[in-house]
């Protein structure tokens, strides 16, 4: 009895999440310029018209970019905090590790409010640097939160270890917690990575015609021609997600078997 | 002066005195034991060596240089540490290279020295593994060849026996005293197992409330403690309360059921010891019976056979028990068998 019971809403979960995509995405494929059902028949013309067509491809390029540089600058801001704050003693430990996980309190609105009204005044308004710190903030404390889960299961004797064994601190952070922590600094610049490539609500604030990342761009063509498209786009930065999911997970199952 | 000198350490954690002033002159090339129960400070006095706490009181000389501030990574002090701490992430060469690699030899010493202490401690042929394929007796010997591959001037051990069964660490403490006879380093090592301080140390410090209770060979613990605590916490003891009486010249010690006569010159007694072994046992009814200075009648309560003798806990009229040895030649006596148990004046440990 129970065992069906779990398994019906197991069931019932991967439907309610799925079922909206599995019926959207087939329409990439839609002969016709409409998104609806009855399919006109099987065509892969949308796809061409996307990577023939210089704004989805200059959009895709940006948001690379930008992701790439958000990920980098998030790695370093948020895995500098979580290994300074793990040299902290517990009270200042729960106050700095509330302020660095702040940014994902706040509504991102607030945030692309801020970010706007603050690069406005600085000349960084639509341009990638600004981007690139905006997202940069948003995936610090991802980053932060996931280096510091990684520390946080490091034996301490280890780093006593080393010291006693002759070796600086420096030497010890280089050559013993960095190797060990290495699966939570990836994990934390996927994070940053896909945060940044899925991000919209601050692009919109800041991006400029020439700076629009792929999301801002699918926003405004929702907006003005619904078309196959979109959906195509759609499920492009779907199997992007998806390819970074699974390399998540390879490179945590990779950490594994170093505990024991 | 000598190698290693503690001077009068406190330490307190908040309103908690872990140690509270200790003093202690360790020789060099010694194996010493801090030995004691859990929560006598043995190991925050082994933390406070190797520098990963500071003091709150006293100081810490090594050979004439105050060290009590020194950072960890300045003391050149090896650490075994109870679980280890092998880095999961480096094979065992690597770890034992490790101390060599910070100190920036060259790659051909470290290759030698590696291989010549892996050899010592019987791990040559494990060297490409990784710590997590290794046994907890092979993970503890490299644990050790790490630890000494840099030829300390001091190897500091934290209870390195407590993760592994009774057979293994027989066998390794055969190993460790043979290690420490041939490389002549001061070893300093923390248990609260008895035997393994009294097979392994030269000298032992036992450790009891954050204070040293006495420092001394292995025999003279055993035989001489110089309080309660070490008579009880070292081997089997019997401890009897009583008091001293004088009649005339001579003392008298009293307690329940006998009397001994104290030498002249002994201050009053406030406990005796006894150890089991220095007591005889005899069936009630076999002629002659237990011979000695002090005779008590009692029955057997319960008896532990292991072979080659039995121990025995005598109930006595006065309502304590007594333990003994007896022979095991023809089996243990039952429980309920009336016997005479027998000891000497000069067995008997005066405790002041």
């Amino acid at each position: 009895m129970s065992r069906a019971i779990f398994w019906g809403s197991v069931l019932l979960a991967l439907a309610f999440l799925i079922v909206p995509l599995v019926l959207v995405l087939p329409l990439a494929f839609n002969e016709g310029s409409f998104l609806t059902y009855p399919m006109d028949g099987f065509s892969l013309k949308w796809f061409a018209e996307i990577f023939t067509h210089g704004q989805w491809t200059r959009a895709f390029w940006n948001s690379l970019r930008i992701a790439f540089g958000a990920m980098i600058a998030g790695v370093l801001i948020g895995g500098l905090a979580a290994t300074g704050v793990m040299l902290t003693g517990r009270a200042l430990q729960i106050v700095l590790t509330g302020l660095l996980v702040s940014p994902l309190v706040v509504p991102s609105i607030v945030v692309g409010v801020a970010f706007a009204y603050a690069f406005g005044r600085m000349g960084l308004s639509g341009s990638y640097w600004g981007l690139v710190l905006a997202h940069a903030i948003l995936g610090a404390p991802l980053v932060f939160l996931s280096v510091m889960t990684s520390l946080r299961g490091l034996d301490p004797d280890l780093d006593l270890a080393a010291a006693s064994l002759g070796a600086s601190r420096s030497h010890r952070f280089w050559h013993v917690t960095l190797p060990l922590a290495a699966p939570g600094f990836l994990a934390g610049a996927l994070f940053a990575f896909t945060t940044s490539f899925d991000e919209v609500v601050v692009a919109l604030f800041l991006a400029s015609p020439e700076s629009t990342t792929l999301p801002v761009a699918l926003f405004a063509g929702l907006r003005d021609r619904l078309q196959p498209t979109i959906v195509v786009v759609a499920l492009l930065l779907s199997l992007i997600s998806f390819a970074l999911l699974w390399l998540m997970w390879w490179l945590q199952s990779l950490g594994r078997p170093q505990k024991h | 002066m000598s190698f290693l000198e503690i001077r009068n350490v406190d330490k307190f954690y908040g309103a908690m005195q872990a140690l509270a002033g200790v003093s202690l002159s360790i020789p060099k090339g010694s194996f010493v034991t801090l030995l004691g129960p859990s929560g006598s400070g043995k190991t925050t006095l082994l933390k406070i060596l190797a520098g990963f706490e500071g003091v709150s009181g006293g100081e810490i000389l090594h050979s004439g240089r105050d060290i009590t501030d020194l950072k960890p990574e300045k003391r050149n002090f090896g650490l075994v540490f109870q679980g280890y701490a092998l880095f999961p992430h480096m094979s065992v060469f690597d770890n034992v290279a490790y101390p060599l690699k910070v100190r920036r030899k060259t790659r051909d010493e470290i290759a030698a020295r590696v291989a010549a202490i892996l050899d010592l401690v019987h791990l040559g042929a494990l060297s490409r593994r990784k710590p997590h394929e290794l046994s907890g007796g092979q993970q503890q010997r490299v644990a050790l060849a790490r630890a000494l591959v840099f030829e300390p001037d001091l190897l500091l051990l934290d209870e390195p026996m407590s993760a592994l069964d009774k057979k293994l660490r027989v066998e390794l403490q055969d190993q460790l005293r043979d290690i420490h006879h041939r490389l002549g380093t001061t070893f300093i090592n923390v248990t609260h197992d008895q035997e393994e301080a009294m097979h392994m140390s030269d000298m032992i410090a036992v450790m009891n409330h954050g204070r040293i209770e006495q420092f001394d060979t292995a025999h003279r613990l055993y035989r001489r403690p110089n309080s309660r605590f070490v008579a009880d916490f070292v081997g089997k003891s019997n401890i009897f309360d009583g008091v001293t009486q004088s009649r005339g010249a001579a003392a008298e010690f009293v307690a329940d059921g006998f009397r001994l006569s104290l030498p002249r010159e002994a201050k009053a007694v406030s406990e005796i010891v006894i150890r089991p072994e220095d007591i005889r046992i005899a069936r009630a009814d076999c002629a002659g019976g237990a011979a000695g200075d002090i005779r008590l009648e009692g029955t057997v309560a319960a008896s532990t056979y292991s072979g080659d003798r039995a121990l025995y806990s005598i109930a006595l009229p006065g309502g304590r028990t007594l333990l003994t040895y007896g022979s095991a030649r023809e089996g243990a006596l039952e429980p309920g068998v009336p016997v005479a148990v027998a000891f000497d004046t000069k067995d008997c440990i005066l405790l002041h």
